[in-house]
């Protein structure tokens, strides 16, 4: 599906925007949708900084019947926003069913969501492994955020609240930037989806509640119940706010858990903390980064090559024979976009990939060594040298480089490993002198016993000839 | 009727030349007087003409035509043999036909597909190729080094038959010369029985023996056109190299020593089954030792097999050091001492006379078969020599296989015989071989030791295994044919005894032992007169009654008659009905009585064919691992050649676990589909549920803490697949995949399995980690896809619950931990 999408892109692009050519490792055809009560407009800045990146955006209500994403087994866009946290009903094309079909299919999909979430929603993200807690709850920063807003808006720190070492998904710059203006957004909490990854926490002082004053018989209600039977307060780093999940297929999927955080009223804006410092908020270069990720427009790896040979060969063979000496060779290249705004494959450097020659178990795992001679059309080459096991079966040369934020390498090719064919082992072993002696000596004596068998039968010819009448 | 008086040679004169020659005198008998009777046979031309010069005047129960020359009769004889023996191929041939022309010419059942499968590679790749060939498809993943691990006779005989016609411009389909290599060794095998009968006993017993093993059921099991297997060619070699053993024994000469030893190297390289010879032959050399009938002749005959045998065998990859380091094979080796020995104490004997030297060299030979015996036990116990082979085991203890090895015992072949089946295969033969046996009793020259050794070594094997019913066969064919020929010759011979006075008196003179010789020898002495005169109730006459009489003959001979009809209804009968089913192919009876043909598995192979990856591993019981691998051309787990036993349990621990087991199994052996055998629609009783408690049984074996068997019985101890099925029966792989969506077949009825006639019930089967991909038209087949991970990471039950429209009221994760737990990573 992938290759197709990446084939027709530039097809897509010529047709519609000449001016504009695609970043996306995928294509460019977004489908945004929106609920009716989300005005488009107050995210202006955002669309225009998509479609500046050379996105194709077509706006669709959730209950858009013409909205198809996969039709007649093509996709009809690359990426998916959904904007449309309350809405109560989806057209059949946009109902969660579909979406997780649209994503196995290969479109990338950002979620935005809101304190209001729909009980369908949450389901449909339970699917995901999120937890959302519970509704018209919002997250709440007595002490931290901007001057002039409710608590619910939440300043929150880029060096404390980002995750780092999550690959491509946030720029250094983004993650040293200034802090994010987090709008009443809800909570999640993150299971153990092992394809989950945290991108951006509640801070310390955050906490989950209802942002308004309680009324008096309310708190008196809570005072007495003494906060039994609430869920338990999720709060510092357990409560995600934003999270991605890269499918096994490399499909990405983003969960931003206030929309607000890409609205025009926090982009690129200026804001005083509560200490009365003035600092440029960080929610442009966030969402930037952040849809750049989804988007498959950085951490991006593709394989470009893999092969296998026998020393002092070039090409791959089906079978080796045991102890072979064995070079396994695999070209990565990585996604980036030059300067002009185009796609381009470049250099993928790392130090820790390693191949498993594996048949149900790993019979030898080395590291894959970047091979800094070999020159590649485009990417790097890694390479490893080693001697095939003394054990026949079927195995696989495979490599899994599992890292989160980048796409996951995953690369498995069989070669059988075989033993010696009959003319292929030494035919004079010196270890086996004492049996060739052997073997020499008795033929010679036989021959020898033969030989003075024979002459003295002639001789005594007629005394066997007796012998043989007698019995 | 001549008088009592004119009889010449008195009783006494014919005594000597009955104890000289006890048996040549019913040949000289059958040979002049009952040329009528095509199934006699003659010997050389000399005792024709003194039996000619004998029978001047006897008393005949029926005429005979007279003035033929002996040469015309040894000629026609010859010449009506030759046609009979042909007649006889042409039937073991035709009788073996069934399967082509009900069916088509197609290889049947199970390893026939990988002998095919090899043969193709012999064929197109050449032998070398073949030698070193690996099959990475076999056995995925481990592979299996197939040159050096099978026994590559029938292969090569029918690629040298295949390049023979070639070569003659035949461009014969390598199959069609596999489907019809077993008929066609079968009728060579025909032609082997009668060579090997008739060094036993008469030509014409050699005829008869031929003809039984022409048509034995218990033969034609395994050698119908389309069984292309070991067996095909195994039972020729067998045959022809007890023959050639038993000439080389009698003649001593090294030339039919080696003759044997060719033969029984072929037979190494065709079949497994070649250790019976090799057991065999000892036992035989053993108990004439025993018996003080060692000879010169016995130590070349045994000499020149052994070492030169031993030596072909060794040639086959598969056994390579086999003869020389497993317990199997011991009993030749020491025979071959023995007789060393043996050798050596004879010539030092007669060269040395003297008590106490005989007596120091007793001594000696004593001491060195201890010493040898002592050393065979600790080379056995320090590991040097392999003790026996499990199979072998399962030999002495029927139950052995059971309990210690259940992929043996798992193979129906290897079950104790039924009863019944002896009938069933053998018919009559079966009553007439104790007979057959006892006469070899009576003669006890060292051919017939041979026979009586067979004789009870086989009945033994094949009461243990079905699968030896085979090796019984032709020494029954054998026995059987000398009684009944014996019988035959005592009813036909027309001659007729003239009183039951001088009988007596002419056996009373001799020892008891000798009597039937005596008996016919006196008979035919007494005759100086060729003449024919009615006996019987024709006859009417005083002393015409009696066995001799011809009323008497032509009753017995009209029911011996009857009996062989029948053997031949009989056994056409059971070789068109029970033996002739490639088992690839079905048929089944439309109302109207027309054929209706059960394609189900060729039509399942062919989908996987054409429908999936080239590389897609397929698992399914090892039963079908050669057919899939021969005709769906696709990896399996595991096939036939069942030498892993853990590999097989795997697939049995994923067959007999829940899905939440099977699946990380099936993902780790990288399976992308799952076969199973259903026979619950059609009453196909060897389907997969009734084979499924041995998978239990397998994988229990090596895992007893997983897998136990009584979780798969009721409480009341029943096999059920019904409402009572426990539930690890109904959370098993296979009972999942076998009625998977079953009930639906039947439109709301109550659904129901005629194989094992219950009802399943009709809570629909909900199968989380398998897609159906396939079902045969007649559900025998059924093939399922084995899902990926989901991509999203949820479980696949989830992933089938939110399919079905189910909501998740609490996330995955939320039960295990509050959140953040620690994600493991998911494998490929």
């Amino acid at each position: 599906m992938r290759p197709s999408a990446f084939l027709l892109a530039p097809f897509v692009g010529l047709a519609t925007l000449l001016s504009v050519s695609a970043r996306s490792s995928t294509g460019d055809r977004v489908l945004v949708v929106l609920e009716p009560s989300v005005k488009k407009d107050d995210y202006s800045k955002f669309w225009a900084s998509l479609q500046e990146r050379g996105f194709e955006l077509t706006f669709k209500e959730p209950k858009d019947r013409d909205a198809n994403l996969v039709k007649y087994g093509e996709t009809q866009y690359d990426h998916l926003i959904v904007y449309a946290p309350s809405a109560k009903s989806f057209s059949p094309s946009l109902s969660p069913k579909s979406i997780i079909q649209a994503q196995y299919s290969g479109i990338n999909t950002l979620f935005f969501l809101s304190p209001e979430l729909t009980e369908s929603t949450r389901e449909f993200m339970r699917e995901y492994d999120l937890e959302f807690v519970d509704p018209s709850t919002t997250l709440i920063d007595a002490f931290s955020h901007p001057s002039g807003s409710p608590a619910s808006t939440v300043l929150l720190s880029s060096t404390s609240s980002l995750v780092p070492n999550n690959g491509e998904i946030l720029s250094p710059s983004t993650l040293s930037g200034g802090p994010i203006v987090y709008p009443s957004g809800t909570v999640h909490v993150a299971g153990q989806n092992p394809y989950l990854v945290d991108v951006l926490h509640a801070s310390k002082t955050s906490y989950v509640g209802q942002d308004k004053a309680l009324s008096g018989d309310e708190a008196e209600v809570e005072k007495s119940i003494g906060g039994k039977g609430k869920e338990p307060v999720v709060s510092g780093k357990k409560a995600s706010l934003v999270s991605a999940l890269q499918s096994r297929d490399n499909v990405r999927i983003g969960f931003v858990g206030s929309g607000g955080l890409a609205s025009d009223e926090w982009w690129g804006k200026s804001v005083q903390n509560t200490d009365g410092k003035t600092l440029e908020t960080g929610n442009a270069a966030f969402i930037t980064d952040f849809t750049k990720w989804i988007f498959q427009e950085t951490g991006v790896v593709k394989i470009v090559d893999s092969t296998h040979f026998r020393e002092g060969e070039v090409e791959p063979r089906e079978m080796y024979t045991k102890k072979d000496e064995i070079t396994y060779s695999l070209t990565l290249a990585k996604h980036y976009t030059t300067s002009n705004g185009t796609s381009a494959w470049g250099p993928f450097e790392v130090d820790d990939i390693q191949l498993d020659f594996t048949m149900l178990d790993p019979h030898i795992r080395t590291a894959l060594v970047q091979d800094k001679s070999a020159t590649p059309e485009v990417g790097s080459v890694y390479a490893a040298k080693f001697n095939a096991p003394d054990r026949h079966g079927v195995f696989k040369f495979v490599v899994e480089y599992w890292r989160p934020g980048w796409t996951y390498i995953r690369t498995s090719t069989k070669a059988s490993v075989v033993p010696l064919r009959h003319d292929e082992y030494p035919r004079f072993i010196t270890g086996a002198w004492p049996y060739y002696i052997a073997t020499i000596s008795t033929s010679i004596t036989f021959l020898l016993f033969c030989g003075l068998w024979v002459s003295l039968a002639e001789q005594d010819k007629k005394k066997v000839n007796k012998g043989k009448k007698a019995e | 009727m001549p008088p009592k008086a004119a009889k010449s040679p008195s009783p006494a004169s014919a005594a000597p030349s009955a104890q000289t020659q006890p048996t040549t005198l019913p040949r000289k008998a059958s040979a002049d007087l009952l040329s009528t009777n095509d199934s006699q046979g003659a010997t050389d031309n000399a005792i024709i003409e003194n039996a000619a010069a004998a029978t001047k005047s006897r008393k005949l129960a029926y005429p005979l035509p007279a003035g033929i020359s002996p040469t015309t009769i040894n000629n026609t004889q010859s010449l009506l043999r030759f046609i009979i023996l042909a007649l006889i191929c042409g039937a073991a041939i035709g009788s073996r036909l069934f399967a082509v022309i009900r069916f088509e010419s197609v290889i049947h059942e199970f390893d026939p597909w990988f002998n095919f499968r090899a043969s193709k590679v012999l064929v197109n790749e050449g032998f070398y190729e073949f030698w070193n060939w690996f099959d990475p498809t076999a056995w995925y993943p481990l592979g299996r080094t197939v040159g050096t691990t099978l026994y590559p006779g029938l292969m090569v005989t029918s690629g040298l038959i295949w390049h023979a016609l070639r070569l003659i411009n035949m461009p014969v389909d390598i199959r069609n010369v596999c489907v019809l290599l077993a008929p066609g060794f079968a009728g060579l095998t025909a032609w082997a029985t009668y060579l090997f009968t008739t060094e036993m006993s008469t030509p014409s017993a050699g005829l008869l023996a031929a003809a039984f093993i022409g048509i034995a059921p218990g033969y034609i099991s395994r050698s119908v056109a389309g069984s292309y297997d070991n067996e095909a060619i195994a039972i020729f070699l067998l045959m022809s190299s007890f023959y050639f053993w038993i000439k080389a024994l009698k003649t001593g000469s090294s030339l039919w020593g080696m003759v044997t030893a060719l033969f029984y190297g072929w037979m190494v390289a065709a079949w497994g089954g070649y250790v019976f010879i090799t057991n065999m032959i000892p036992l035989h050399a053993f108990v004439l030792i025993l018996m003080g009938r060692f000879n010169n002749r016995l130590y070349t005959a045994y000499s020149s097999w052994y070492v030169i045998g031993t030596i072909a065998s060794m040639q086959v990859p598969f056994v390579e050091f086999l003869p020389i380091r497993t317990s199997e094979h011991m009993a030749a080796l020491g025979v071959f001492g023995l007789l060393q020995l043996i050798a050596f104490v004879e010539t030092v004997r007669r060269l040395v006379p003297g008590k106490q030297f005989q007596l120091l060299l007793r001594a000696f030979v004593v001491a060195v078969f201890i010493v040898s015996f002592a050393a065979l036990v600790v080379l056995t116990f320090s590991g040097w020599i392999a003790p026996f082979a499990g199979r072998f085991y399962s030999l002495w203890d029927t139950g052995y296989a059971k309990v210690h090895m259940p992929i043996i015992a798992s193979v129906s072949e290897h079950q104790p015989t039924a009863w019944p089946s002896f009938f069933f295969d053998l018919e009559m033969l079966i009553f007439f071989f104790p007979a057959g046996v006892f006469w070899c009793f009576k003669e006890l020259r060292d051919e017939q030791v041979f026979i009586i050794i067979y004789a009870t070594l086989s009945a033994y094997f094949a009461g243990v295994m079905v699968r030896l019913m085979l090796v019984i066969t032709p020494v029954v064919c054998v026995s059987a044919a000398i009684a009944f020929s014996k019988l035959l010759e005592a009813y036909i011979d027309p001659v007729v005894p003239e009183s039951e006075d001088e009988i007596e008196e002419a056996t009373s003179s001799q020892p008891m032992s000798k009597a039937k010789a005596k008996k016919i020898a006196a008979a035919a002495a007494q005759k100086d007169k060729v003449e024919f005169s009615f006996t019987g109730i024709l006859g009417g006459g005083k002393g015409t009654k009696g066995i001799f009489g011809l009323d008497t003959r032509f009753a017995v001979v009209s029911i011996l008659s009857l009996f062989l009809f029948l053997f031949v209804f009989h056994c056409t009968w059971v070789t068109s009905t029970a033996y002739s089913s490639p088992s690839v192919v079905l048929a089944s009876r439309n109302p109207d009585g027309s054929q209706n043909i059960i394609d189900d598995f060729r039509e399942a192979y062919y989908w996987i064919r054409q429908n999936t990856e080239k590389d897609a591993v397929v698992m399914s019981w090892w039963d079908y691992g050669y057919q899939i691998a021969g005709m769906a051309d696709r990896p399996t787990l595991v096939d036939n050649n069942t030498w892993n036993n853990t590999h097989i349990a795997t697939v049995g621990k994923a067959m007999s676990s829940n899905e939440d087991v099977a699946y990380p199994i099936l993902r780790k052996h990288d399976v992308d589909y799952v076969l199973v055998i259903f026979g619950g629609l059609l009453g196909y009783s060897g389907d997969d549920i009734n084979k499924f408690l041995w998978m239990v049984r397998i994988a229990q074996g090596v895992w007893p803490d997983e897998v136990q068997e009584i979780n798969y019985f009721t409480q009341r101890g029943e096999y059920a697949v019904d409402d009572r099925a426990t539930p690890t029966m109904k959370n098993s792989l296979m009972y999942k995949m076998s009625y998977y969506r079953f009930h639906e077949l039947f439109g709301g009825h109550p659904a129901q399995d005629r194989v094992r006639g219950q009802q399943i019930p009709a809570t629909g089967i909900q199968l989380d980690t398998l897609d159906e991909a396939f079902t045969s038209e007649n559900w025998i087949v059924r093939i399922y896809k084995v899902k990926k991970e989901d991509p999203i990471g949820r479980e696949h039950k989830a992933v089938t619950a939110w399919e079905g429209g189910k909501k998740l009221r609490k996330s995955a994760s939320s039960t295990v931990a509050a959140g953040g737990g620690n994600k493991g990573r998911p494998s490929m």
